[in-house]
């Protein structure tokens, strides 16, 4: 078990309900669980998130979900501090939570009230969730910080201003607090997926021309399955990856490679 | 675990894997590829002693494994190496190109021999290893090349402009390979290894001054031991990546990552 005696909070983890569909978040909680962590789910999805939580329990894990909006100060700190309570110790933190909207394409009336709202989420909820877990993870010798990031933080494309700009972001977030924090153990990656089937894109990514338009540039030829982006991040958060710190992993099928 | 039952393993500039002596990444690699239900594995190299040694002592502990002499610029070697792993071995799915030569002078002291030399050991090889791969990978339907590149194929180093160079370009080749090889569900990916303590770098170790120089550069404040190396190599090679292709996945405890070595207050940058 690659996990073995580590305490990870996901946030974004509602999305996780056992044979449905799930969201990068929720498909880590099940898997981090089966690799022997302890994880504490967060999301704004309360309903979803309790329900998965449970899931995961029933099926011998440790779980517990909290409800967090990552953008607020004060629910991290109740965050990390319930996760300390139940679990006593914070050795992994993955800020999976995000989105975007407000339209793909800029345009003179693009919303400035959306591009706000989702770098307050994205960005600044990981600038948030790094502060908070910095005290217990130097009392744990060390922690790895895993920041989704996207294609869409490396490369331009149809994607919304707030969710290029805060995905750029996150990636050199993580390179500068990578090296800040390496003296005290805690190592900190992004990691960036490309096109992934999940319960988000599901509706989208079903559309026959949405698909295709995609898929023609991928050259594995396919989108990524839940799975394949927890992977990476299962490696990132074990000991395997105990030299890697602010480096970007790319899980895009070759998509940027091109 | 069981990440590579079943699967058979090629690997360059990796004769130092003898338990007991120094092991680079090739050593290490391979060792746990075997022990994670690797059904075999063949090494190449140009120390065919040292490289007989590990695949005899492999061999002694139950695993199987073979050494051939590989000149990885050769492109009838390369071909007798990959026919010989799959009428030894029935199959091949990993690829892992290691092989390096060094250039240490400036470049008015390069002779361009050297230079051919250094860029062919790179170059050659990774293109050589690819296209003969092809077909065997094809056929066991899929599988996975990782170019073991180098931190200085992203940035590059004070000396050595030869092995920058020829590192940056595995990196770009597997990012065109992934692309082509991607229907075949090859996977084609680059490691940017940081200063890791191997036989390749013993020397620079061992040199107190030039060792200082970089222990303060890492923000991980230590080299890498070359097992953490090879845990990325396994990684790209498991099927855990099976959706990661055309990646460049440094790992160098943050040493490129930013300047830790400053130690300078950026307040005055607050204005």
């Amino acid at each position: 078990m690659r996990l073995a005696g580590k305490v990870a909070i996901i946030t974004g983890a509602a999305v996780g309900l056992k044979g449905e569909l799930m969201n990068f978040g929720g498909g880590a909680a099940w898997r981090f669980v089966e690799q022997g962590a302890q994880v504490v789910l967060t999301d704004i999805d309360d309903e979803r998130g309790e329900l998965t939580a449970a899931q995961i329990c029933e099926a011998g894990g440790d779980a517990l979900y909290l409800h967090h909006d990552v953008s607020d100060e004060n629910d991290w700190a109740r965050v990390v501090d319930a996760a300390l309570a139940r679990f006593g110790r914070l050795d992994v933190l993955v800020n999976n939570a995000g989105g975007g909207g407000g339209g793909s394409e800029i345009t003179s009336d693009s919303s400035i009230q959306a591009f706000k709202h989702w770098m307050d989420v994205n960005c600044t909820g990981t600038f948030l969730g790094i502060r908070a877990a910095i005290d217990s993870m130097k009392e744990a010798g060390g922690g790895s910080i895993i920041n989704v990031s996207s294609i869409y933080g490396m490369v331009g494309g149809p994607a919304p201003p707030s969710y290029l700009a805060s995905k750029g972001a996150i990636r050199n977030l993580t390179k500068g607090t990578a090296v800040q924090l390496a003296p005290y153990g805690i190592r900190v990656n992004s990691i960036h997926p490309g096109f992934a089937f999940t319960a988000r894109t599901r509706e989208n990514f079903s559309k026959k021309e949405e698909a295709a338009v995609r898929l023609a540039r991928v050259p594995m030829g396919r989108f990524a399955t839940v799975d394949e982006v927890v992977y990476g991040m299962i490696y990132l958060a074990s000991d395997e990856s105990s030299w890697v710190t602010g480096t970007e992993l790319v899980i895009d099928g070759g998509l940027t490679a091109a | 675990m069981d990440r590579f039952k079943g699967k058979v393993l090629l690997l360059t500039g990796s004769a130092a894997a003898v338990r007991g002596e120094q092991l680079g990444f090739g050593g290490e690699t391979a060792w746990r590829f075997l022990e994670e239900g690797g059904q075999g594995v063949m090494l190449t190299d140009v120390q065919d002693e040292k490289g007989e040694r590990a695949a005899s002592q492999m061999r002694a502990d139950g695993y199987d494994a073979r050494y051939m002499r590989l000149d990885v610029t050769d492109e009838h070697q390369w071909q007798a190496v990959v026919d010989r792993t799959v009428s030894e071995f029935g199959r091949l799915d990993g690829l892992v190109n290691i092989a390096g030569a060094i250039d240490r002078g400036t470049i008015s002291e390069t002779s361009s021999d050297h230079w051919q030399r250094v860029i062919d050991v790179s170059l050659r090889q990774v293109f050589l290893g690819t296209r003969t791969a092809i077909a065997p990978m094809r056929q066991a339907g899929g599988g996975s090349i990782v170019n073991i590149a180098s931190m200085v194929g992203r940035s590059s180093s004070l000396y050595a402009a030869g092995y920058s160079t020829s590192r940056a370009g595995m990196v770009q080749f597997a990012k065109a390979a992934a692309i082509q090889l991607g229907k075949y569900n090859i996977r084609v990916n680059a490691i940017l290894p940081g200063w890791t303590r191997t036989p390749f770098t013993e020397s620079i170790y061992q040199d107190d001054a030039q060792r200082r120089i970089r222990d303060v550069r890492v923000p991980l404040g230590r080299w890498a031991e070359p097992k953490e190396i090879a845990a990325a190599i396994l990684f790209l090679l498991s099927d855990d990546a099976s959706y990661v292709s055309g990646a460049d996945l440094l790992v160098d405890g943050g040493t490129t990552a930013g300047m830790a070595d400053l130690g300078l207050t950026t307040d005055h940058l607050n204005v």
